[in-house]
């Protein structure tokens, strides 16, 4: 590998991108971009999400060709038409969707496509050069996730790549593992390689970068030396905006224990145990959040306790927050209502004991319809061998984001009136569907949440993430939750609609509900949560207060176990 | 006859015919293993019995009247012709599937349908002067094998058609899983995104892998032709249900050549046995039956299994389109 | 490690490449699919011309006559009984591919219901009434299907197991069992089933399986009712478009996935009862022929939805019955060629397809564009051809003109108090509409003083014509500016 001393780079223009423009369909990825990157820093692009970091870099990467402009190399223009043609001018891309072959090993994987041979202590070299750790034999699928990025990492700086594109490297990493690749980048740098990190987490580019280029719904804005700005700067220039970056956090008391977690263990779809031995306790009007590396078990927990997973052991206790309230036909049967009046669960709106064995059916309903039948206490519900449609009906939702975010929850070929109906589709008369209540509801959350959409008819695959997303949350707020279980709401959103998520749910914690929340930003996690459950490798390796720890504590929680 | 000699018998037949199903599985295999699941397969082996039908009446046309047939050349000719038909099925699967990125299902039943009835329809037209002749030819490699008694009666009285499926089969087995090329091959059948970023050619890969499985297929077809039946052409032949075996092989082999060419033998044991077992319509029809019967307790237990060693490749049946968001 | 030479001559890339088209308008996918059925059969006949020289007219004159021929009745009621199957077969097939269940075991199912209800039929004690016996054969067939239909599902829903490959195989097994019935079953000295007895439908409009037309009708509303209007259609979509969805609204997705394949398996009995009580009356191992496959084909064409479904079936049933009447006319395998023609039909189709979801891009050079344009703009002073802004802002006028003309009408219909004299004046509104409009223009041509001209139509017309050459000329007179400015002489 052919690598010049660093004392003899000049800093001349390495990459330059003119006019660059890039449409899908209708969307305007990239309008008229230009700018320039030079040999040997360390270039951040930088932007909200759907702001066009991505599909610009593909340009270069050569997945994407772009419907207008050119792109230099070192002052001579060049035609990209494939990611070969990228390796050809020694540019290499690590997506943020891995790009690997599950069954292969790390030497197949790094092998692909190349067309010299290359021998095991090659890697091996590579490895200790740049201080990566990494199996050549091991599977991919036998990988965790840093393990398979750092595979990434190394399989495209064998090509020969001068320029190293990194889309996002720091999601799926915890704290530790982002310092031991900064440290990896900062010997690349000084090995004479150019490295263009496209990221939105700004005090990263704080840490690592020499330029920055701020992107805004695809248009270029400028370029930035890191040593002349500040994190306040940069969000403004990446919203267009002064913005407050602060998450509002309410400091309201809690009001009991509303679900109680004992000894529980889930095995997941695959058969693998996913949690072990979990134990914890939610309070109401609190937003507990749970950290963990990507893997580590957060999904398994949600769908456990939302009744998806069946084979599980330990106890989930739901206390239903109805004392004082009266009970209704929404999920209770007139055989039940007897049966728990006779255990003395009720009484009646005057105070007196309630008792219905000499009422008859119709009476029954009468009174309940009334609302006279009301609750002494809360009622205590054992989850564990509920069905999802009961734990749903009793007030516990979950909202799970998947990478693909149609994946769970939504179903993007049907309209919005088609998806809201997802809760209540059984409620039809006859067999048929009665589509009236959902339509009122999806216009109602169209209104409420500022969801951008031709009208409500629309499929909603067709609408922008951050406004299925929205509809998402929207759907599952708008029946007032007891218990509300989210799992990456603001994946993949801009900043705007991330911070109007997250005042949606402080205003949801306020009005008394439980909030389990999941995400992947540690930051956002410790502004925004009361509580935070560290997961690591299925077990609980510690609840924290996050105003109390430091985030390299939480890094090391994560990793434990 | 005693119950030697007919075993003896009946092991040299089903050597002969699992050679069409050998054909048949390993160009599916190749198929399959860059991700298409080619169901014209049985399709393609018509078109391939087409050619090699062509090819031998062409050279059956340039050898005079009265000269006796080359048996060197009549196995060559057919081949080539045989390769070329199966081919160019090979090519129509591809266009349609990678060009114009059609489902690979609706595609595959199509060119089925199109290349049972082409080839069916040039077949009976053909005229048959000295087919029944070049057939005899083509029958054995090694024309002295009765001299090693029952050994040359099953292993060498073979046509040349024979070790040449298994010599293909042996050599797309080392190609696929020791060399660079077929691991770039692998690579596109499990995750074309992931090949596609490493800088390998992904429609090349696809069309050339689906062309190769199509020639071999179709040198599949082009050998039940014209040795099978000696020369004998019948409509009601059913090539495509060969195709159909094949396509069962592949998975009971579990995408590995070496284990379809043994696959491919229990297969033509199967297939072959009611002709030699006297029996009540039952038995017969249940032999029948034995080889479609374990195909599906393959899938059965594979499923069941779920062990990832052993499964079909992962982007198997997926188009795949860069610019897909 | 690597070292690749850039290869800085490889500037040459194919001109041409594809990306996926964005909301096409309907007429114009609709337009798409009528071009690609008319080229479709028009291929037909050339393949026809080509086999047998001369035949070209014959093919098409005989695939008329033998589905439309209106002396004799029984070629339409035929034809719309072959629709009606093919429909059947392809709707029974719809929920299951809604859900994403590839399905393509329809030969077997179909099958193997004809073998229960031609032993029901055959067997069946002969003191029974022929409509109990019918209903006998019927309801046995029906069993049949659902049970033959339901195992892929069982194994799908608890392995996971590919249904594709798993209902291929039933399809074989089930041709097994067919030619075994048949062999158990015939009777001594006879080489074939024969035809039934008893169990049979009788003869209407010249076809025994004319009722076979009613029950299309009849399944094709249930269907349609099932998949859109139902709870049980609605599961199938969830389930077919994420099944972790539905396992999230509490959905029970195995629940959905057997019980989906009971719903075709059911009708699938149906259909083998049909064909062998009503059309064909005998049955061998055979009588499937085929359509099990044609109708997965025209499923996915219809793209799953009912109204298209039956639309291509007719083709479909066209194309089968026309091929085979033209086949016999031009003396050739009626078998062969039709199975030809369907598989050039469906091929055309099938390519139509890519036509309406992708797009064939040229590359464009930006310095071209300019030359274009500048071009164009010349071409046009020199036709003096209106400019489009023009044109546009004529449009504008002369629709406000036109909407003003358009209520005063209006008014004078609303003021009508007579309803019945006002319905009658709304339908002279309407058959008077393109009257009224060519009297419009010609005002307001005359208000604006605009006169036809004759030499204008034609030099519009002119210009229109020779669009393509013009076209062809600026890219060449280009190629040939930009080899000069590269050699550097003056341009």
């Amino acid at each position: 590998m052919v690598s010049p001393p660093a004392l003899l780079i000049t800093f001349m223009e390495n990459i330059r991108f003119e006019n660059i423009t890039k449409i899908f369909g209708s969307i305007v990825a990239n309008n008229n971009v230009s700018f320039s990157i030079d040999t040997g820093e360390v270039f951040c692009i930088l932007g909200e999400n759907g702001s066009g970091k991505t599909t610009l870099l593909n340009v270069l990467a050569g997945i994407y060709k772009q419907d207008e402009g050119r792109v230099y190399i070192n002052g001579k223009e060049v035609n990209i038409n494939s990611p070969k043609d990228a390796y050809a001018h020694k540019i290499g891309m690590v997506h943020q969707h891995f790009k690997l072959v599950n069954v292969f090993t790390a030497f197949e994987n790094i092998s692909l496509g190349s067309k010299t041979k290359y021998t095991v202590q090659q890697v091996v070299d590579l490895c200790n050069k740049y201080g990566f750790k990494l199996d050549p034999f091991k599977r991919v699928y036998d990988m965790s996730v840093s393990e398979k990025q750092t595979l990434e990492i190394v399989k495209t700086l064998f090509r020969g790549v001068d320029t190293l594109i990194l889309d996002e490297p720091t999601a799926v990493l915890t704290p530790q593992e982002i310092t031991h690749l900064f440290d990896i980048i900062r010997n690349m740098r000084k090995d004479g390689k150019t490295i263009v990190i496209i990221t939105h987490k700004l005090n990263e580019v704080m840490e690592i970068s020499d330029r920055i280029a701020i992107l805004r719904k695809g248009e270029y804005i400028t370029t930035v030396k890191t040593s002349e700005t500040n994190e306040k700067q940069l969000a403004e220039l990446m919203v267009g905006h002064k913005i407050d970056l602060n998450i509002h956090r309410s400091k309201i008391p809690t009001t009991g224990v509303r679900l109680h977690i004992e000894n529980l263990s889930a095995v997941n779809r695959d058969g693998e145990t996913a949690i072990k031995d979990i134990s914890f306790d939610l309070y109401g009007s609190e937003i507990l959040g749970i950290a963990g590396i990507s893997g580590s078990g957060q999904k398994e927990l949600l769908e456990t306790i939302a009744g998806l997973n069946r084979e599980t052991n330990g106890s989930i206790i739901f206390t239903n927050p109805k004392k004082e309230q009266p009970v209704t036909f929404f999920h209770k049967n007139i055989k039940q209502i007897r049966e728990l009046a006779a255990e003395g669960k009720f009484h009646l709106k005057d105070g007196s004991r309630c008792d219905l064995t000499n009422k008859s059916n119709k009476e029954v309903t009468e009174m309940v319809n009334n609302e006279e039948i009301i609750f002494y206490e809360d009622e205590i519900i054992d989850l564990k061998y509920k069905k999802p449609i009961e734990i749903r009906d009793l007030g516990i939702k979950l909202s799970f984001v998947p990478e693909d975010r149609l994946g769970m929850g939504l179903v993007g070929s049907m309209d919005l009136i088609d998806n809201m109906m997802l809760r209540s589709f059984r409620k039809g008369h006859a067999g048929l569907l009665d589509r009236k209540k959902p339509a009122a509801l999806a216009q109602k959350i169209v209104d409420e949440l500022e969801v951008k959409t031709p009208n409500i008819h629309t499929q909603v695959k067709k609408l922008s993430g951050g406004n299925i997303q929205k509809i998402l949350v929207g759907r599952e707020l708008s029946s007032r939750p007891k218990i509300l279980m989210t799992a990456y709401p603001v994946r993949g959103l801009d900043i705007n609609s991330s911070y109007l998520i997250y005042n949606l749910l402080d205003e949801q914690k306020k009005k008394g509900t439980s909030i389990i929340f999941v995400g992947e930003d540690l930051d956002v996690l410790m502004a925004l949560c009361d509580r935070l459950l560290v997961l690591s490798n299925g077990h609980i390796s510690g609840i924290v207060d996050p105003t109390k720890v430091s985030k390299e504590e939480i890094g090391l929680l994560m990793t434990r176990g | 006859m005693n119950f030697f000699e007919v075993s003896v018998s009946f092991l040299s037949l089903a050597i002969k015919f699992s050679t069409v199903f050998l054909f048949g599985a390993t160009g599916e295999i190749i198929n399959q293993k860059s991700g298409h699941l080619n169901m014209g397969t049985p399709g393609i082996m018509y078109f391939g019995a087409l050619g090699g039908v062509l090819g031998e009446r062409i050279y059956i046309m340039c050898t005079p009247a009265t000269a006796p047939l080359n048996p060197f050349l009549i196995v060559l000719i057919p081949v080539l012709f045989a390769v070329i038909f199966g081919a160019f099925g090979g090519l129509i699967f591809s266009f349609f599937t990678v060009t114009l990125h059609c489902n690979q299902n609706v595609t595959g039943l199509t060119l089925t349908t199109l290349g049972v009835g082409v080839s069916c329809l040039f077949i009976s037209g053909m005229p048959m002067d000295r087919m029944a002749e070049a057939g005899l030819q083509m029958q054995s490699a090694f024309p002295d094998y009765q001299k090693l008694g029952w050994f040359g009666e099953i292993f060498l009285s073979q046509s040349w058609f024979t070790y040449l499926g298994i010599a293909i089969a042996i050599a797309t087995a080392i190609i696929i899983s020791k060399t660079k090329v077929g691991l770039n091959l692998r690579a596109v059948g499990e995750n074309a995104a992931a090949a596609d970023s490493a800088g390998i050619n992904v429609n090349a890969y696809r069309y050339i892998a689906t062309i190769i499985g199509g020639a071999i297929a179709g040198i599949g077809g082009a050998f039940y032709e014209l040795d099978k039946t000696k020369g004998m052409f019948n409509i009601a032949d059913g090539i495509d249900a060969f195709g159909w075996l094949a396509l069962c092989i592949v998975i009971f082999s579990m995408w590995k050549p070496l284990i379809a060419i043994f696959a491919s033998f229990g297969f033509a044991c199967l297939s072959i046995l009611p002709s030699f077992v006297t029996g009540n319509d039952y038995i017969t029809y249940g032999f029948k039956m034995l080889p479609y019967v374990a195909t599906l307790l393959v899938l059965i237990i594979t499923s069941v299994i779920n062990s990832k060693k052993a499964q079909a490749p992962a982007s198997l049946g997926v188009t795949y389109f860069r610019e897909d968001r | 490690m690597e070292k690749v030479a850039v290869k800085e001559k490889r500037n040459f890339r194919f001109p041409l490449y594809v990306t996926k088209k964005i909301g096409l308008p309907a007429w114009k996918y609709w337009l798409i699919r009528i071009v690609g059925i008319l080229g479709a059969f028009l291929l037909a006949g050339i393949v026809c011309t080509v086999l047998k020289p001369g035949t070209f007219g014959l093919f098409f004159s005989e695939l008329f006559r033998g589905c439309f021929d209106f002396t004799d009745i029984t070629t339409i009621i035929e034809l719309l009984v072959l629709t009606s199957l093919l429909l059947l077969i392809a709707l029974a097939l719809t929920p299951a591919f809604k859900m994403k269940f590839w399905n393509i075991g329809a030969e077997g199912q179909i099958l193997i219901s004809c073998l229960v209800s031609a032993g029901i039929a055959k067997f069946a004690p002969s003191d029974l009434p022929n409509i109990v016996i019918l209903i006998m054969a019927c309801g046995g067939a029906m069993v049949a299907g659902i049970v033959w239909s339901v195992i892929p599902a069982i194994f799908k829903a608890f392995f996971n197991t590919n249904e594709t490959l798993f209902s291929l195989m039933m399809n074989y097994i089930a041709t097994v069992l067919g030619g075994l019935a048949v062999s158990v079953w015939i009777k001594s000295g006879s080489q074939s089933f024969g035809l039934l007895k008893q169990g049979i439908f009788s003869e209407i409009m010249g076809s025994t399986g004319t009722l076979t037309i009613v029950f299309a009708v009849l399944v094709f509303i249930l269907v349609f009712f099932y998949i859109k209007k139902s709870i049980h259609g609605y599961e199938v979509t969830v389930v077919g478009e994420s099944v972790n969805t539905a396992r999230y609204v509490g959905i029970n997705v195995k629940k959905v996935i057997i019980r989906t394949m009971i719903f075709t398996g059911a009708i699938m009995g149906l259909i083998g009862f049909l064909i062998v009580c009503a059309i064909n009356q005998t049955f061998n191992d055979s009588i499937v022929g085929g359509k099990g496959f044609t109708g997965v084909l025209i499923a996915w064409l219809g793209h799953f939805e009912p109204g298209e479904i039956a639309l291509f079936s007719f083709l479909a049933a066209v194309m089968e019955q026309g091929t085979t009447t033209a086949a016999s006319a031009i003396s050739m395998s009626s078998f062969l060629f039709s199975s030809i023609c369907t598989g050039i039909f469906f091929f055309v189709i099938i390519a139509c397809e890519f036509f309406s979801s992708y797009q064939i891009k040229a590359h464009h050079n930006k310095e071209f564009m300019n030359y274009y344009g500048e071009q164009k703009a010349l071409r046009r002073e020199k036709y003096s051809v209106q400019d489009q802004e023009v044109k546009a802002q004529y449009r504008k006028d002369f629709a406000a003109f036109f909407t003003t003309v358009k209520n005063a009408k209006k008014e004078k219909i609303k003021a009508e108090s007579n309803a019945f004299k006002r319905f009658m004046k709304k339908v002279g509104y309407a058959l008077s509409y393109p009257f009224m409009w060519i009297k419009a223009r010609r005002t307001f041509n005359k208000q604006n003083n605009r006169r036809f001209s004759f030499p204008r139509l034609m030099k519009n017309i002119g210009y229109g014509i020779t669009y393509p050459v013009f076209w062809i000329a600026s890219h060449i007179r280009f190629a040939k500016q930009n080899k000069k400015a590269m050699k550097g002489e003056n341009v």
